[in-house]
């Protein structure tokens, strides 16, 4: 999207209880991201990820016409599909959701230099709300699926999984390095807590 | 430096066939009794979990030869607290009781009954906390008699049957109606002096 | 064992290995290599005919090496598949075997390693761990001491299958001991060797004292140990009775064992805890309790299958408490000790994690993989003008840019993996990658270089490593100062040269280019296209006027949040040490050439915009 009058961003910065509020001052913040250029919306909010927070985005969304959120939290690697899911539900393209991540890597890390956090929280969001003037709606690609599967290592763990595979109905590979399963279970005589044999 | 072999192995057996001693390989000293426990305040080498740990080791004669041994009060305070539910001062009578039978003795006074004067009306049976002492069928002075004895594996010395007797036939050794009389006097006697 | 063995759905493929893994979530295709045992699985009955007459003998592994094999053997009386495997490194080729064979005609000596491809839509990983060489600790004197011994080998000694038909004797003099000490924590929780706990040896070895005196009342068994560790279901109670059977358990490391060499019996010296003093114990029989260590081929494995390790050694989950049996890589999951020390119990409960992960995926008919693939510009490509240039599909790891001299070069978006690779090497600024477009990371740099950007270390991190490493650092609570500010792309491959001059134009005070270790990159060879970039990189900058301590490259893991912390740490140290005049004067002095350099970027679509874009302070 090129035009900026078109642009309608919400910004969500988390408490996560403590672990954001405890360090930075989330208001402030959230005031300062309401001045970023395409923000029609930003706030705080006391667990973003919680049901509370899911559902405040999601009226934000309808009730201020938001065409791109971003949320300040923890890292992608965490909850980035959790509001992928939550945006969509409001009818909007996963896409078109950002995130900027003021824990793992801001307030977990700075917490002897809170000043120094709450800048670098500013500048984190700027960069998500800067990355999401220019983000575009995407659709998934569907991939087909081989219906087979492949265990690799034939102990105990790689047999119980195998087991299962295949009660399940699915083609099962198991893929053994030595002559013979078993792997460390079939060495061993008794096994705790029940000392039954262990073949 | 202690070696190991030369313990006795068998003394926890020993212990835990005595009646008191069954719980006695529940113990992983976590040290929950030391710290509950009100003697310890009083000896600071009081220790009833490394006493047991001794056990569980064989350290007989260390175990048996010590004055520790007599220490506990048997109020029970780390018995409600063992998280194994180990009865402690029951297995310290059990310790004291092997000691008595080889003819070791309490470092403290216990107990000790007058047989001649003795009526056998067994008010200090039913007083003792500890049931320590019991009515017994004796010979005294060529005569059959009922008197009564006490166990001094189980005498706490707390003096309820030396105060309870009627005949003044019971008391504690080195802390007999006389002496403690005569101390009294004594105190008396510094206070007029100070007066 | 069995049930594996003969369920319709499972194929067995013994000595076999898996060699190389390509494809995706759904899509992946395997090679795998059967080894020639020579001798003929269909054939062979498993009479056993053939071993007693095989004139070699060799340790046998699976005996911890306390009993011989012959060099044509099954492993042991249970095996499965039971099928004899001739060991050709030991056979002398007397074809004595051959002769024993007679009319079933197993035995094959001509067998090559055989290869082939397998479409599975989904992995899981259960490698298993290795024990312990307690022979690197020579206090214990393993390997030297005939009657120390390893908890496996006590396994093995102990069992009714085993070499000694289960009657225990020690290895001096072959009689059942009288006294046995076990030793906990060999090679864990030591920080010369393996710092963490590994979880199932107290309870093995309470296992083992138990057992022994169960079938041995009358002999003393001895238990060295630091804490006792018993988390699971019944393990306490377990503990508490193999207290109450008289098992002697002393609190206290040892420090050294002696041998007495004429009787073979062993002295064992600790403090004991309990008891505030140092004892001596004499055993004649020392069990080890060697830590589960991580497998030797665990590297190997990993840049098979794309995932890393941990800290430990061990297989990285893709997230320790939310997603434990998933690997990094969509479609790959992990199962049992492979992914750290793990008991029965465990293991089995994650074979079942793993089957019933994996069958979310297998049971659907199609799969949602992310759309942050490449896309080309045609109007932009010069292939499409007739020129000659093909560079993006050299680059590409997966093959899936085809160029064809007068025609746009097109991407197959099934293979695209979306490394990003193609991309940041287009000469001509063609391709871009959706989600993570030149536009939308320019704007995210000039926001983050706003205000004040001497004073920063703008760091570029990829998505499965660098990223997971400062995210690992976060965890961890290591702290380090807050002058960096991160921007996550896919792979190091996608970091563009431009994003870098542009930094630097900027007037940024430190750049960091990370990424993952080559064996640990999601995109088979993306970091390697990325790591010769910025090695070029680094002598053209210097010639433009940066100071070399202003760039810097490192490779970090997932796992290696420390380093993370303390790549930055140093960093700031650096920028700090710099005098800022100088400084300002250098990122003057060397603005115009990468202005120069730059000068087409706006002409890439909607980078103009993000050139111009005002951030408040």
């Amino acid at each position: 999207m090129s035009e900026n009058d078109d642009l309608r961003i919400g910004v969500y910065v988390c408490h996560c209880g403590s672990n954001i509020e405890g360090v930075i001052d989330t208001k402030a913040v959230a005031e300062y991201a309401s001045t970023l250029p395409g923000v029609a919306w930003a706030t705080d909010s006391l667990y973003c990820c919680a049901d509370s927070g899911q559902n405040e985005i999601e009226q934000d969304i309808n009730e201020h016409n938001l065409n791109r959120v971003v949320v300040a939290a923890c890292s992608v690697r965490l909850h980035e599909p959790t509001f992928r899911a939550c945006v969509s539900r409001a009818g909007m393209n996963p896409f078109l959701f950002e995130m900027a991540n003021i824990r793992e890597q801001d307030t977990w890390v700075h917490s002897h230099e809170p000043e120094a956090a709450q800048e670098k929280a500013k500048d984190l969001i700027a960069a998500a709300v800067a990355k999401a003037r220019f983000l575009t709606p995407l659709d998934m690609i569907e991939v087909p699926v081989t219906k087979a599967a492949m265990v690799i290592g034939g102990g105990i763990a790689g047999i119980s999984a195998a087991l299962d595979l295949a009660d399940m109905g699915i083609k099962t590979y198991l893929v053994e390095k030595e002559p013979s399963i078993g792997g460390r279970m079939a060495q061993l005589n008794k096994t705790f807590p029940t000392m039954d044999c262990s073949i | 430096m202690q070696r190991l072999n030369q313990f006795d192995p068998t003394f926890k057996d020993e212990v835990m066939a005595e009646p008191g001693g069954e719980h006695l390989l529940r113990c992983y000293s976590c040290g929950t009794c030391m710290a509950t426990c009100l003697v310890r305040r009083q000896y600071p080498d009081y220790n009833p979990r490394r006493i047991m740990h001794m056990v569980m080791l064989g350290l007989r004669d260390e175990v048996l030869g010590s004055h520790v041994i007599w220490r506990c009060s048997a109020c029970d305070d780390c018995y409600e607290h063992c998280p194994q539910g180990i009865h402690i001062s029951d297995l310290f009578k059990a310790f004291r009781s092997i000691a008595l039978r080889e003819g070791r003795s309490p470092p403290g006074p216990t107990a000790r009954v007058n047989e001649r004067t003795c009526v056998a009306c067994g008010l200090c049976v039913e007083g003792c906390p500890y049931d320590a002492v019991e009515l017994v069928q004796k010979r005294v002075l060529g005569h059959e008699k009922t008197v009564a004895q006490v166990n001094a594996a189980l005498c706490m010395s707390c003096g309820v049957c030396a105060a309870s007797c009627r005949s003044a036939s019971i008391d504690l050794v080195d802390h007999s109606d006389a002496i403690l009389f005569e101390c009294m006097q004594q105190e008396l006697l510094g206070a007029e002096v100070a007066a | 064992m069995v049930d594996a063995s003969r369920h319709p759905n499972i194929e067995l493929l013994t000595y076999t290995e898996v060699k190389r893994v390509e494809g995706f979530v759904g899509n992946f295709k395997v090679l795998v290599e059967q080894k020639p045992r020579y001798v003929i699985t269909d054939h062979c009955n498993g009479c056993g005919d053939c071993a007693p007459v095989c004139p070699i003998e060799v340790p046998n592994e699976f005996e911890e090496g306390i009993a011989p094999r012959k060099a044509i053997y099954i492993p042991h009386s249970q095996a499965v598949p039971l099928v004899y495997t001739i060991d050709l490194d030991n056979c002398i080729k007397c074809y004595k075997c051959v002769d024993a064979c007679g009319k079933l005609d197993a035995i094959d000596f001509g067998q090559q390693p055989q290869q082939k491809w397998l479409d599975v839509g989904s992995l899981i990983v259960a490698t298993g761990f290795d024990s312990f060489d307690p022979s690197e600790i020579t206090e214990y004197g393993y390997g030297r001491y005939e009657n120390v011994i390893t908890t496996l080998e006590l396994e093995r000694i102990n069992n009714t299958a085993g070499p000694t038909t289960g009657q225990i004797m020690r290895p001096s003099d072959k009689k059942m001991p009288q006294s046995v000490a076990f030793i906990q924590c060999v090679g864990s929780r030591d920080e010369r060797y393996n710092i963490y706990c590994s979880g199932f040896c107290c309870m093995y070895t309470i296992k083992n004292a138990l057992q022994w005196k169960q079938t041995h009342p009358d002999s003393d068994v001895t238990i060295f140990y630091m804490d006792i560790r018993t988390p699971s279901k019944g393990y306490e109670e377990f503990y508490r009775r193999a207290r109450e059977m008289g098992i002697r358990f002393i609190q206290g490391r040892p420090s050294i064992i002696t041998e007495d060499p004429n009787s073979g019996n062993l002295f064992i010296q600790a403090e004991d805890v309990g008891l505030g003093q140092v004892i001596e114990l004499e055993s004649e029989l020392v069990v080890l309790s060697t830590a589960a260590v991580p497998r030797a081929d665990t590297d190997e494995m990993g840049s098979v299958l794309n995932i890393s390790r941990s800290p430990s050694g061990f297989f990285m989950e893709y997230h320790p408490k939310l997603r434990p049996v998933d690997s990094p890589t969509d479609g790959i999951f992990l199962a049992g000790a492979a992914q750290g020390p793990k008991d029965i119990p465990a293991s089995v409960a994650q074979g079942s994690g793993a089957a019933s992960r994996a069958t979310r995926i297998l049971n659907s008919d199609t799969w949602e993989i992310e759309p942050i693939i490449a896309h080309v510009w045609e109007d932009r490509c010069i292939s499409a003008k007739g020129k000659k240039c093909g560079i993006c599909a050299t680059k590409c790891p997966y093959n899936a840019i085809i160029v064809e001299q007068g025609k746009a070069a097109e991407i197959t978006p099934a293979k695209c993996h979306g490394c990003g690779a193609c991309v940041a090497e287009c000469p001509h600024n063609a391709i871009t990658q959706l989600h993570f477009t030149d536009a939308q990371i320019i704007a995210q740099l000039h926001a983050l270089l706003a205000h004040e950007p001497e004073k920063k270390i703008l760091a570029f991190m990829c998505h499965w490593c660098s990223y997971g490493g400062a995210d690992n650092a976060g965890t961890s609570h290591f702290e380090y100062p807050a002058s960096s500010r991160g921007i996550r792309v896919m792979c190091s491959a996608r970091m563009d040269q431009d994003f870098i001059f542009e930094a630097f134009r900027l007037g940024a005070g430190m750049v960091l280019v990370s990424g993952c270790h080559p064996q640990d990159c999601h995109y088979i060879s993306g970091q390697q296209v990325g790591a010769a970039r910025f090695d070029k990189l680094a002598k053209r900058l210097e010639k433009m006027g940066i100071s070399p301590e202003r760039y810097r490259v490192e490779w970090i893991s997932a796992a290696e949040g420390a380093k993370y912390a303390r790549v930055i740490k140093e960093m700031d140290e650096t920028l700090k040490s710099l005098d800022p005049k100088a400084l300002k004067e250098e990122i003057e002095r060397t603005r115009p050439e990468f202005e120069r350099r730059l000068r087409r970027l706006p002409e890439i679509p909607d980078v103009a915009e993000a050139l111009e874009m005002t951030v408040p302070a």
